[in-house]
C-alpha cells in the first residue's frame, strides 16, 4: 500500500514503474523506516453547535464541509503528527546528491506519514469516527492550523511549529480533526481549491483513499 | 553574589508554573501570560509558594513572551514581560527574601524553526531574545532558557544575554527518550557548545521524569565542566480523559533526585506536575553544598547534531573544500554556485572524513560573506563540524557566529599579533584552535617548533582558552625540497604531545614534486600517526590513504577486532571489477534514456575517443534527451525516471566540458530561479532546475524562502534571460506577486515565469507573471521558445 500511494504521488497512475524506480523506491522506504522519527500527539474535545466549535476552548470550526462532516459527533479529537526534523535534514541531503532519491523519498515519506496516521488513529479504539480532516484541504481554513497547534502545544510535544504562512516545519507533518460518534469516512474533493487544476484529478485520481 | 553561589551551595529553583496555571482554569490553547496582567495576585501566590517552599529562584511566567508567540494576545509582550517581573518581586518582598531568592527571566522557544530547516534566520532570533531580555534586564537576577530543543537557538540566546548583560545565563534543553532533543541536538554536542559560548549553568529539563532521564542526566553530570541543573517532570505525561496527568509522588521524585545531588548536580527544580509540594521536600532533602565532580576534559568539536571527540583515533579531516591548485573550485566561488561546494562536501562525508576544512580565500573576494554563506549551506546538508580555515580574523568571525556548532579554527601561529586577533573570537564563540609551529617562518629544528607550540599553548591560557582546545600543527615539509628536515616534523610531533595537546598536519605537501605521489603521502602518513598524529588534512576520496589509517587502527589495537577495517576493506575488494564489467554494456544513448547515473563517465568517454565533443552533445545526448521529454510528455515514462536522466545528461555535459579547453560559450541562461519568501517547499523548483540543467542551461538557484530584496538584487547582478519563481502554498502566493512587482519596479524585462501546486494560468496572468509552466518539461519548452 504505501509503495502504492507513493507511485500515487510521483504521477503514477496505473502503470508499473521501471525495475531501477520500484528498487529505489524499495531502498527509500527502508531507510525512511530508519531515519524517520514519527511522534503523535492528540487530544480529545466536546462539540457545540450554532456556530460549530469546541466547547473548551471557544475555536470556531468553519466551513460548510466540515459542517457535515462533524454531523452527529459530540465529541472530536484534535491530532498531530510528524516524521520528525531527521527526515526532513536526509530528503535535503539527498536533493544536493541524488535529486531523483530525494523526490522519491519525499514522496514516500508522504505516503509513510499517512499510513503511520492511519494506524495510529486505529489503533485509538474509536470505531465510531470521521476521517481526518486537515485544515487546508476542502473548505476547512488553513489557519485553523494556528490553532490545533496552540491547543495541542505542538511545538513542545513534537516539534512542529507553523510560518507565518501556516506551513509545517518539519514538512512531514500533519494536523488533524477526527470527528467522534459518527462513521463519516468517504472524502469528496466537494470545494477544494485544487478542485479544477487538481494533477490527480486529471488522471482520474483523488489524493485521498477512495475505496 | 549569585554567581559566587552557583556550583558551591546547592540551590534550588521553582517547580512548575503551567501545572500551577491550569489549575487555576487556564484552557488548552490559552495564553498563560495574560495572566501576569489580568491576575496579579494569582501569580504573586504561585511565586510566595515555592519561595515558601524552599526556592532559592522564582521563574518569571514567560515562557513565550516573545513578539511572535505573543501575536495573538491581547497586550504587548513588552508589558507582559513587565507584569510578570513586578509579580515575582511583589512576591519575593511579600515572603521577606529579597536578600536571598533571585528573579530569573524565563525564556522559553521562540515557536518558530530556525534556518536551515525553518524560516527564521539566526539574527532574527537573536533579536527577538534581545528584545525580551532589554525589557527587564535591570530587574532580574538571571536569564534562564528552557525548554530548548535548538540549539542554534540556545546559540543566539547566550550571545543575546553575553554581549548585553552580565546576567548569569542557564540553558536546560529538552531531551526525548531517543537521547536527542526534537531538533537532533544530543546532551555531549549541547555541552560542547554551550560551554564553548561560555553558559554559566546548563542541563536538562521537561519532557520526561527524574528516572527516565537517567541516561541523559549520568552523561551531563560526567561531562559538563560548569555547574549542572535538573528541572525534570514529575514522571512520563499521561493522557486521560483528554487530560495529562503526572503520576510520580513527591517523595519517589525527591528520592530520585537525591543520587544526582549526591553526584553533583548544583541546581534542582521541576517541571511539569511538580507542584510546591515536590519543592519543599527538595529543599529539606538537598544537602548545603555542592558533590564535588571530577570531569576529564576532552578536545571536542561539534556540528549541530554530532561531536567528535579527540584521542582514541585518528581524526580525518577533509581538505578538499579549498580553493588553492583547484580550477573547478575557484570558478565555483567566483560565480556563487555555491552547489558544488556542497556536493564536494557530501562526497567527503560520504568517504569517512569526520570534519571538513573549508577555505574560501580568494583575491577579489568577499571573504567575510562568503565565508558566512558558505557555512550556512553546508551546515543545512552536512552534520560533520567544520573546521574553519582562514587566515581574515573577520572571516573566521563571521564564521564562528553563524556556525551552529563548536568549530575548528584553523588557523593561528606563533606571532602575537595573530594570536591576538583570533584568539578573542574562539574564547567568546567556542571553538578548538590549530596552532601552527610558525613565526616568521618554519624553523628548522624541531626543538624550535615545540618552543612555538608552548608559546601558543600559554598564550592561549591567558585568554581563558584550554589546552584541550587548542592542536598543534608541526607542519609537513616537502622532500623534494627540503628533504632532510621532513624528519624533524615527525620528531616534533612526539615532543608535542608530550604537552598534553593534540595535533594536525597537512600531509600531502611532503611529496610535492616527485612521481607517485600518493605512495609518499601514505607512507609519511603511516609515519605521522606512529609519531602521534591525530588529525591528518587529507582527500578522503583517495581510497589507499584511508586504507592506511583503517591499517594504522587495527596495528595500533584503536579498531577492535578489526571490525572498521573488515567492513571497509573487504567492500573495497569487492567494488573494483564490478564496475569494470559494466562499462562497455551500454551505449551512451541507452545510459541516457535509462538514467544510469553510474555508467555515464565511462560511457562519454568512450565516445569522446573517437568524436568531436560538439557532435557527442548535439548528435547523442541532445536526441536522447529529447526522446526522454517526449516519453514524458506522452506518459511512457513519469517524473523519476525523467529526473533520473536529467541528472545523467548533468553529468554526460560535466565530462564533455572537461575536454574542451574553454566552455563558456556552451551555456543557455544565465536564468535564476527561486521559491518565494515565506515558503519553504522547494522541491518542484529543485526538480525543475535539475531538468533545464540537463538542456544545458546555467542556473542561478537563489533557494527557498527568498526574501523579495534578494530576488530584485540578484535581477541586478546576473541580468538574467529568465526569471523562474515557485510557490507551493495559496498563502504565498501573495510573496510571489510582491516579487513580480518588485521586479517590474526596478525596470525588470526579463521574461518572469512561475509555477507551484496552486498555480494555474489565470493566477499567473493576475499576478503579473509572463507565463505560467505546469512541471519541469513545460519550462524546458518554454524557454527553449522564450530564449533565444
Amino acid at each position: 500500500m504505501l509503495k502504492e500511494t507513493a507511485l500515487k504521488y510521483l504521477g503514477y497512475g496505473n502503470q508499473e514503474p521501471s525495475i531501477e524506480i520500484s528498487n529505489l523506491l524499495d531502498e527509500c522506504i527502508e531507510e525512511i523506516k530508519k531515519v524517520s522519527d514519527p511522534k503523535v500527539t492528540v487530544q480529545k474535545f466536546h462539540l457545540e453547535r450554532n456556530p460549530l466549535r469546541i466547547a473548551e476552548t471557544g475555536d470556531e470550526i468553519k466551513g460548510k464541509q466540515m459542517e457535515e462532516l462533524l454531523e452527529g459527533c459530540e465529541e472530536c479529537l484534535l491530532i498531530g503528527c510528524t516524521l520528525g526534523i531527521a527526515m526532513e535534514r536526509k530528503i535535503k541531503f539527498y536533493s544536493k546528491l541524488n535529486m531523483t532519491k530525494s523526490m522519491i523519498m519525499d514522496a514516500a515519506a508522504s505516503a509513510y506519514l499517512e499510513q503511520f496516521c492511519d494506524d495510529y488513529e486505529m489503533g485509538l479504539g474509536y470505531s465510531d469516527r470521521t476521517y481526518r480532516a486537515c485544515p487546508g484541504y476542502g473548505d476547512f481554513p488553513l489557519e485553523f492550523n494556528k490553532r490545533i497547534a496552540a491547543i495541542l502545544d505542538i511545538s513542545k510535544k513534537i516539534g512542529v511549529t507553523i510560518t507565518p504562512n501556516h506551513l509545517l516545519i518539519p514538512q512531514k507533518s500533519m494536523l488533524g480533526l477526527i470527528g467522534i460518534g459518527s462513521k463519516r469516512q468517504k472524502k469528496s474533493c466537494g470545494d477544494c481549491v485544487m478542485k479544477e487544476d487538481c494533477p490527480f484529478r486529471k488522471r482520474g485520481q483523488r489524493c485521498y483513499e477512495t475505496e | 553574589m549569585l554567581r559566587d553561589r552557583i556550583g558551591k551551595d546547592l540551590l534550588i529553583f521553582d517547580g512548575a508554573m503551567g501545572t500551577q496555571l491550569q489549575n487555576a482554569g487556564l484552557a488548552a490553547g490559552d495564553i498563560p501570560e495574560e495572566l501576569n496582567i489580568d491576575r496579579p495576585e494569582l501569580l504573586k501566590n504561585i511565586h510566595m509558594n515555592y519561595l515558601k517552599a524552599g526556592a532559592d529562584f522564582i521563574t518569571t511566567n514567560t515562557f513565550g513572551c516573545n513578539r511572535i508567540k505573543m501575536e495573538e494576545a491581547k497586550y504587548e509582550a513588552k508589558d507582559m514581560l513587565l507584569a510578570a517581573v513586578e509579580n515575582a518581586k511583589a512576591a519575593r518582598k511579600e515572603v521577606g527574601r529579597e536578600k536571598d531568592a533571585y528573579i530569573v527571566l524565563d525564556i522559553g522557544p521562540i515557536g518558530q524553526l530556525l534556518e536551515p530547516m525553518g524560516t527564521l534566520t539566526f539574527d532574527e532570533a537573536y533579536d527577538i531574545i534581545l528584545e525580551q531580555i532589554e525589557t527587564v534586564k535591570d530587574q532580574v537576577d538571571a536569564v534562564l532558557f528552557e525548554t530548548m530543543s535548538d540549539l542554534y537557538e540556545v546559540k543566539a540566546g547566550i550571545l543575546a544575554v553575553k554581549e548585553h548583560t552580565d546576567l548569569p545565563v542557564f540553558v536546560t534543553m529538552t531531551f526525548e527518550q531517543n537521547g536527542r532533543t526534537l531538533s537532533g541536538n544530543d546532551a555531549e554536542t549541547f555541552i560542547n557548545v554551550a560551554e564553548g559560548l561560555g553558559v554559566d549553568v546548563l542541563g536538562v529539563n521537561c519532557s520526561l521524569g527524574p528516572d527516565e532521564l537517567k541516561p541523559i542526566i549520568d552523561e551531563i553530570l560526567e561531562k559538563a565542566t560548569v555547574p549542572v541543573m535538573l528541572q525534570p517532570n514529575a514522571g512520563l505525561p499521561c493522557l486521560e480523559h483528554g487530560e495529562t496527568h503526572y503520576h510520580v509522588t513527591p517523595e519517589e521524585y525527591v528520592e530520585s533526585m537525591k543520587d544526582y545531588m549526591n553526584r553533583g548536580a548544583a541546581i534542582v527544580g521541576g517541571c511539569c506536575g511538580t507542584t510546591p509540594e515536590f519543592i519543599a521536600q527538595l529543599s529539606q532533602a538537598a544537602p548545603e553544598t555542592v558533590a564535588e565532580r571530577v570531569v576529564e576534559k576532552k578536545t571536542r568539536v561539534s556540528s549541530q547534531t554530532q561531536t567528535v571527540t579527540f584521542g582514541d583515533h585518528v581524526i580525518v579531516c577533509g581538505e578538499r573544500l579549498n580553493p588553492t591548485g583547484k580550477k573547478k573550485m575557484k570558478k565555483a566561488l567566483l560565480e556563487e554556485r555555491y552547489d558544488e561546494l556542497v556536493v564536494e562536501a557530501v562526497k567527503q562525508s560520504e568517504a569517512g572524513a569526520e570534519v571538513l576544512d573549508v577555505n574560501v580565500g580568494l583575491p577579489g573576494i568577499d571573504e567575510p560573506e562568503t565565508m558566512k554563506k558558505v557555512v550556512r549551506l553546508l551546515q543545512e546538508v552536512i552534520t560533520l563540524p567544520l573546521q574553519i580555515d582562514s587566515s581574515n580574523a573577520e572571516a573566521i568571525e563571521k564564521a564562528c557566529r553563524y556556525y551552529n556548532g563548536k568549530p575548528l579554527i584553523n588557523s593561528v601561529n606563533g606571532k602575537d599579533e595573530v594570536m591576538e586577533a583570533v584568539f578573542p573570537i574562539a574564547q567568546k564563540y567556542g571553538g578548538v584552535v590549530i596552532g601552527l609551529t610558525l613565526e616568521d617562518g618554519i624553523p628548522l629544528k624541531a626543538e624550535e617548533r615545540f618552543e612555538i607550540a608552548k608559546k601558543i599553548i600559554h598564550k592561549a591560557a591567558q585568554y581563558g582558552i584550554g589546552k584541550e582546545d587548542i592542536i598543534i600543527d608541526c607542519l609537513t615539509l616537502t622532500a623534494s625540497a627540503q628533504q632532510k628536515e621532513v624528519r624533524e616534523t615527525l620528531r616534533a610531533i612526539k615532543m608535542v604531545k608530550e604537552l598534553g595537546v593534540h595535533t594536525v598536519l597537512g600531509v600531502s605537501n611532503v611529496s610535492f614534486g616527485l612521481p607517485n605521489r600518493p605512495l609518499l603521502n601514505r607512507t609519511f602518513l603511516a609515519l605521522a600517526m606512529e609519531a602521534g598524529l591525530d588529525l591528518p588534512i587529507i582527500n578522503p576520496l583517495d581510497a589507499e590513504l584511508m586504507g592506511t589509517i583503517d591499517a594504522f587502527h587495527v596495528l595500533f589495537y584503536k579498531d577492535v577486532d578489526s571490525q572498521i577495517y573488515i567492513k571497509n576493506q573487504s567492500k573495497a575488494a569487492e567494488a573494483k571489477p564490478a564496475a569494470a564489467a559494466n562499462a562497455a554494456s551500454f551505449t551512451l544513448k541507452d545510459v541516457i534514456v535509462h538514467g544510469l547515473k553510474d555508467e555515464v563517465e565511462n560511457a562519454v568517454k568512450a565516445e569522446l575517443k573517437e568524436k568531436e565533443a560538439l557532435t557527442v552533445i548535439n548528435e547523442i545526448i541532445i536526441p536522447a534527451l529529447n526522446i526522454v521529454g517526449k516519453d514524458y510528455e506522452t506518459g511512457k515514462i513519469f517524473l523519476p525516471q525523467l529526473i533520473q536522466s536529467a541528472e545523467t545528461t548533468k553529468k554526460a555535459f560535466e565530462v564533455v566540458k572537461e575536454s574542451f579547453a574553454s566552455n563558456d560559450g556552451e551555456e543557455k541562461g544565465p536564468v535564476i530561479m527561486a521559491t518565494v519568501e515565506g515558503d519553504i517547499h522547494d522541491i518542484g523548483k529543485n526538480i525543475v532546475k535539475v531538468v533545464l540543467e540537463s538542456y544545458g542551461y546555467r542556473i542561478i538557484d537563489l533557494g527557498k524562502d527568498v526574501k523579495v530584496e534578494a530576488v530584485v538584487e540578484a535581477y541586478e547582478k546576473y541580468q538574467p534571460k529568465a526569471i523562474g519563481l515557485s510557490a507551493l502554498m495559496t498563502t504565498t502566493v501573495a510573496s510571489m506577486e510582491r516579487t513580480i512587482q518588485a521586479l517590474h519596479e526596478k525596470g525588470c524585462t526579463a521574461p518572469i515565469w512561475v509555477g507551484g501546486a496552486v498555480l494555474t494560468e489565470d493566477i499567473a496572468k493576475n499576478i503579473g507573471a509572463d507565463y505560467y509552466a505546469e512541471d519541469a518539461m513545460a519550462s524546458v519548452n518554454l524557454l527553449e521558445k522564450i530564449i533565444a
